[in-house]
């Protein structure tokens, strides 16, 4: 089969991308994140911190024991019971990432699926996949995600198990990716719907099927290649809500326990930031910096997709 | 116009009915936690927690306890009854928290408004610009930052009590303020917060709009006529530019009610429903969780209804489709 | 001094849920005061005041701030600290609390010290002259009103948790348990024992000679009274709903309407007290300064909550306690006396669950408890001021303190050092067969604590001493009455560690401390309070013996050795020893409850501007 567009149109999106410079700073900073969460241990080490679970009780008030600000010794300050805020913002990238990246991977591939199936089918399961995800929208998703993450969650540990599906989904990092997932793929199960809704009329989809190619294989080979670029950019686009969605999770309480979050961070510095404003502080700069560089490469992709609405 | 009434109503009934099931079955069948215990709380023999199995009718199938939440739903919108709170009933909990989450919410949505509209006709008229530049990034950033985190560095460099600068109420001032003025000065922090992001996202959007209605012949026709620009923006840019803003307003109010608001008045400690869920979740209290989710879910419901049947009424087209 | 030892064990969950009812000692006087901070750790500066000013000014609105509502509002099932506080100033109990006794209970709706038979086994009360329902019911109190009280808390709509464990020796409880239990919606059910042969007197005959503990018992909400007329029609729902429509006798009631109606009572939100219009000054020893109380309620923010109490835009705190930085503040910036700090009688500790691997090991136990740093524990409360480091179970200033060791503890070698001994827990561990002082294998450790602070902190600190061991903490918070209700009272489905967990005694008797958390044949199978699930013979049989003693100094010591024998078992990581940190705001002059360790709303007064 030939190729129906002319130009390679991944280099095209690239060439388009690549004239956002203040899109291209943001990718830099994206790479860095995801080396320094990889490297978090080193990354600690090198800049002389205490490990993420070390108490330093010397920063802590000897009277009331309440936590110090920022130091030589501790660049962000000390929490509550004196562990280095420093070193659990770099852990914190951790989940963030791991969360941002699954959740829209899943949502993306449910997304995806739905979407071809209700566009590429049209009929009966159109409705049925439409009309579920006019259900879901109905449902405010904040509410059933910390409800959906509180049903799942308060059952754990003990001998009895716990969690959701009689102890299939284990509470902790697999709700919050499965909360997250099952609430955000009706969003690219639309724009792929629209898109494929529109491929399936088009000369070369006819030509196959006349060459009696079967559905699979259409919609694999000849329907799915074309949605790859869409596919990229809206999932770019997810990224940085879904970064923002873990950390409201966390913060409702509901969230990643047992390792360190910047939403949980947050939560726990809600308590007492008029005193310690670094502990609010760090973490949270840190959140709003990841999330503005996912933000700005999804924007600059957006525009690299439909040159129509660019900025520049 | 009637038929396509109908047809929508039907539509948001059935769409209510499926979400009520999608929610009752969340609550009821995916916990592991055994509801009659729950139920029965401190205190409770073994004795005890069998007898509220069966006064409760927890034993029944699934199917019995959905028609039996249904049916009180429907008949007297009975939503269940609060075990954390000496079982109050579910709705007069609602009813009660209501009044301060819609004020936090209308107020958030005109204040946002009025930050969106002129923010993003300008940049869309200076495209390009510093101005428009700046108040791009400027509102990406807002877009990026948590609400709740963005409530606590308000709080921190505003409030009366604990702020840098003292200007407005803090924490807590909603409930303590008994005349009608003092809970609108309390909510005037809350309403930047959840007003800022919102804002924010509206500023980008109808600039986009903008740019693209502006490139509309029928704009340069209006030109080439020679119509002030000014006029050729109010008259003709705007108005074709905002239409698609009611549509998305419809639907970020139901939203911003059920979602940013739980947020939002967990930070600012203000009695709404969403400080409500958000204590109800911290407990446990499922029927309080099930029905402020099923409480959200009609608000939304309800909303894109009227939205749509409003849009139906602009443009014909609609109808038809 | 009169004392009451013979307490039967309380199984109520007291402090299980909410650090509720009961608190304080004796020793207010500051006649010791020195030793006093050294057992409590409480400074002279922040003692709490148990008596109003001379010129103590009448009238007034208090504004209290609390974070939750009461547990309830009928006295009968009602059984938290914060809901004494309410209950305290609107109802009369047949015996009450003064603000400076915590060991005995003086007449209150009872007109003089009841009458207590030879052999112990019956108590004769006289009801007080001239005390009245409050609207709409407006009629004098009798004994049978009292009687109907205690009966309708055996019905299962009612429900009083304590009721079995203090009034169970009463000729014909168990009949009526049994009836009420059968026939729930059929009104109280008549339990024999508790006689009126008139309208003034009240008779309780009992199977065993336990008079003195029915007497404590009976300062409990659950014998402040209840027309059954008015309220039969309330209590014949299950659950009840008399608590929409109590009526009160003391000087202050929920503000209601004609068809009584609690229209003050917002749950959650508001409760409004204002004067009992029929409450006469001349029958009770309260002075009811003020003119109303307002309680706001859903403070979930702590610290900006403690901090309006001291700027002065709220007067009291209810059920909420300032977080570290707030006390840090307070005690540096208030006004003398708008901090306070009162022993609470109760204490705080890491229960290891006994029963199931790895702590089924004592010398695994042993280990743990060596290795866990206790001040850090004690300093996510907010450091000194709060507690001091518990080494032991029986709190200080209380009978069996000083016999079990006093501060200086037990002498056991793991609880030496207060920070923590690492290299001691290795040694344990290499006794309990790890080779390497180290966890080897399936190291898992499952935990499930209070979510809110300072218990996440507290779990935090302690999560160190496990992966300080090799193990690998799982842990789970969830809200106070989940962790105790699902999990930690429920031996099947406990964790290895219930890290939350703590006992405030409801009287002053070490066997209310020790004998519900650490007696074997105390282990329940649903709201069970003893977590560790220890079940020691020797400790369960010394228990027993100590329980019929009863003479002051033999039981000290009886208990005092107990607790030495259960710190030895290392079932838990006591932590603290707690103090209650109560404030106020400058234009306030409150009157401290020992025995609640809270405000007391009768004795609380407004400054003269």
């Amino acid at each position: 089969m030939a190729e129906p567009q002319e130009q390679n149109p991944w280099r095209l999106l690239w060439q388009r991308f690549r004239e956002d410079r203040l899109a291209l700073v943001a990718l830099g900073f994206v790479v860095f994140l995801i080396l320094v969460a990889i490297a978090a241990p080193v990354v600690v080490d090198l800049a002389g911190a205490p490990g993420p679970e070390e108490r330093d009780t010397a920063a802590l008030d000897p009277v009331f024991a309440t936590p110090t600000g920022p130091s030589s010794e501790h660049w962000f300050g000390v929490d509550q019971i004196g562990r280095d805020i420093f070193s659990r913002v770099i852990y914190g990238a951790r989940v963030s990432l791991i969360v941002a990246f699954s959740a829209t991977l899943i949502a993306a591939v449910a997304g995806v699926i739905a979407g071809l199936l209700a566009g590429y089918f049209r009929g009966w399961v159109d409705t049925v996949i439409s009309r579920s995800v006019d259900v879901l929208l109905a449902v405010p998703y904040l509410l059933l995600a910390t409800g959906l993450a509180a049903a799942c969650t308060v059952a754990a540990a003990g001998s009895e198990g716990g969690g959701c599906f009689g102890g299939l989904l284990k509470p902790g990092l697999g709700v919050v990716i499965f909360v997250i997932a099952f609430t955000s793929w009706t969003y690219m199960a639309r724009i792929v719907r629209g898109q494929t809704l529109s491929l399936r009329e088009k000369e070369f989809v006819e030509a196959a099927r006349s060459l009696g190619a079967s559905n699979t294989r259409i919609i694999f080979r000849e329907i799915l290649p074309n949605l790859a670029a869409p596919i990229i950019v809206y999932s770019s686009i997810l990224i940085p809500q879904v970064i923002l969605y873990e950390a409201a999770l966390s913060f409702l309480g509901v969230g990643v326990t047992g390792e360190p979050s910047w939403g949980q961070m947050i939560d726990d510095a809600s308590d007492n930031f008029q005193d310690q404003w670094w502990y609010m502080t760090f973490p949270g700069l840190a959140l709003v910096l990841t999330v503005l560089a996912f933000n700005l490469i999804g924007d600059a992709l957006q525009d690299a997709l439909n040159p129509r609405t660019r900025k520049s | 116009m009637l038929r396509y009434i109908a047809r929508r109503l039907l539509w948001a009934v059935a769409l209510l009915f499926i979400v009520m099931a999608v929610i009752f079955v969340i609550f009821n069948v995916l916990p592991t936690a055994d509801p009659a215990q729950l139920r029965a709380g401190r205190g409770a023999s073994v004795e005890q927690i069998e007898a509220i199995r069966q006064s409760y009718g927890l034993d029944d199938p699934i199917y019995v306890r959905f028609a039996r939440y249904v049916e009180g739903v429907v008949t007297e919108f009975d939503l269940g009854t609060s075990i954390f709170q000496n079982n109050a009933p579910v709705r007069d909990i609602i009813f009660d928290r209501l009044p301060a989450t819609l004020m936090l919410t209308l107020g958030a949505v005109i204040l946002w408004l009025a930050i969106a509209i002129p923010v993003g006709v300008i940049s869309a008229i200076r495209r390009r610009s510093l101005l428009d530049r700046t108040t791009m990034i400027a509102t990406l950033t807002l877009i990026s930052a948590p609400v709740f985190w963005l409530g606590l560095v308000a709080l921190y460099l505003f409030a009366q009590d604990v702020g840098l600068i003292s200007i407005f109420p803090g924490i807590g001032a909603y409930s303590e303020a008994t005349t009608f003025m003092g809970k609108v000065s309390a909510m005037i922090l809350p309403w930047i917060v959840l007003a800022s992001a919102t804002a924010a996202i509206y500023a980008r959007y109808i600039r986009s709009q903008m740019i693209e209605v502006m490139s509309e012949d029928y704009i340069r026709t209006a030109r080439a006529k020679g119509v002030p620009e000014g006029l050729v923006v109010r008259r003709h840019g705007l108005r074709s530019a905002l239409t698609p803003v009611v549509t998305l307003l419809g639907i970020d109010i139901g939203v911003l009610l059920a979602g940013n608001a739980i947020l939002t008045e967990t930070v600012f400690n203000i009695p709404g429903i969403g400080g409500e869920l958000a204590s109800a979740i911290g407990q446990s209290d499922y029927e309080l969780i099930q029905g402020i989710v099923l409480f959200g879910a009609f608000f939304i419901v309800i909303l894109s209804l009227i939205v749509d049947i409003l849009y139906a009424y602009l443009d014909p087209r609609v109808r038809y489709t | 001094m009169r004392r009451h030892p013979w307490l039967l064990a309380l199984l109520a969950l007291a402090i299980a849920i909410a650090i509720p009812a009961c608190g304080g000692d004796d020793d207010d006087e500051g006649g010791n005061g020195a030793s006093a901070a050294g057992e409590t750790g409480i400074p002279e500066e922040f003692a709490a005041p148990t008596a109003p000013p001379e010129n103590a000014q009448e009238g007034g609105d208090l504004t209290v701030l609390a974070t939750d509502d009461v547990d309830y509002m009928d006295p009968g099932p009602a059984y938290y600290q914060f809901t004494y506080m309410v209950t305290s100033a609107a109802h009369r109990t047949l015996m009450g609390w003064q603000p400076d006794d915590t060991t005995e209970p003086s007449p209150d709706l009872a007109a003089e010290e009841p009458e207590i038979s030879e052999d112990n086994k019956t108590i004769t009360f006289t009801i007080r002259d001239g005390v009245k329902f409050s609207p709409p019911v407006d009629r004098e109190v009798t004994s049978a009103d009292v009687k109907y009280a205690i009966e309708r808390g055996l019905l299962p709509g009612v429900a009083t948790a304590y009721l079995p464990s203090y009034l169970g020796d009463v000729v014909g409880f168990k009949q009526a348990q049994k009836q009420a239990q059968q026939n729930p919606t059929g009104g109280a059910p008549d339990i024999e024992g508790i006689k009126t042969p008139d309208d003034k007197t009240l008779v309780i005959e009992l199977e065993r000679p336990t008079a003195a503990t029915v007497i404590q018992a009976l300062s409990l909400p659950i014998s402040a009274p209840v027309p059954e007329e008015y309220a039969q029609e309330f209590d014949a729902q299950n659950p009840s709903t008399y608590g929409e429509h109590v009526v009160f006798t003391g000087p202050y009631m929920v503000e209601n309407n004609a068809e009584g109606e609690l229209v003050g009572y917002k749950p959650g939100r508001e409760i409004r007290l204002v004067r009992n219009p029929n409450w006469d000054p001349e029958t009770d020893w309260r002075p009811a300064y003020l003119d109303s109380i307002t309680i706001r309620e859903g403070f979930a923010d702590t610290a900006s909550a403690s901090r309006r109490i001291l700027d002065g835009s709220a007067q009291i705190n209810g059920d909420l306690t300032p977080p570290p930085n707030v006390i840090q503040e307070a005690a540096q910036n208030a006004e003398p006396g708008q901090l306070t700090a009162t022993p609470s009688g109760g204490n705080r500790y890491i229960a290891l669950n006994t029963q199931a691997p790895p702590f089924d090991d004592i010398n695994v136990r042993k280990a743990v408890v060596a290795a866990s740093d206790r001040v850090a524990m004690r300093n996510t409360r907010g450091g000194e001021l709060v507690g001091s480091v518990a080494t032991h179970f029986i709190p200080p200033n209380f009978p069996g303190f000083e016999e079990a060791g006093g501060v200086e503890g037990t002498g056991v070698d793991f609880l030496a050092k207060p920070e923590g001994d690492i290299e001691l827990a290795k040694e344990y561990m290499r006794e309990a067969g790890y080779e390497s002082g180290m966890c080897e294998g399936d190291c898992t450790v499952t935990i499930v604590g209070d979510g809110a602070s300072p218990d996440k902190e507290t779990t935090a600190v302690f999560e160190d001493a496990l992966r300080a061991l090799g193990f690998e903490p799982q842990t789970r918070g969830v809200a106070r009455d989940i962790m105790y209700t699902r999990f930690c009272g429920n031996p099947k489905a406990a964790p290895n560690v219930c890290p939350s967990v703590g006992w405030l005694k409801d009287f002053n008797d070490p066997q209310s401390m020790l004998q519900p958390t650490f007696s074997g044949d105390q282990i329940q199978p649903s709201n069970n309070v003893n977590w560790p699930q220890l079940d020691v013979p020797e400790i369960n049989e010394a228990i027993d013996e100590a329980t019929l003693i009863a003479d002051e100094e033999e039981r000290a010591q009886a208990w005092g050795e107990i607790d030495k024998m259960i710190t030895e078992q290392a079932a838990a990581v006591p932590y603290i020893w707690d103090n209650q940190v109560n404030i106020q705001s400058a234009d306030v002059a409150g009157v401290i409850n020992l025995f609640n360790a809270n405000w007391d709303l009768s004795f609380t007064s407004l400054k003269a501007e």
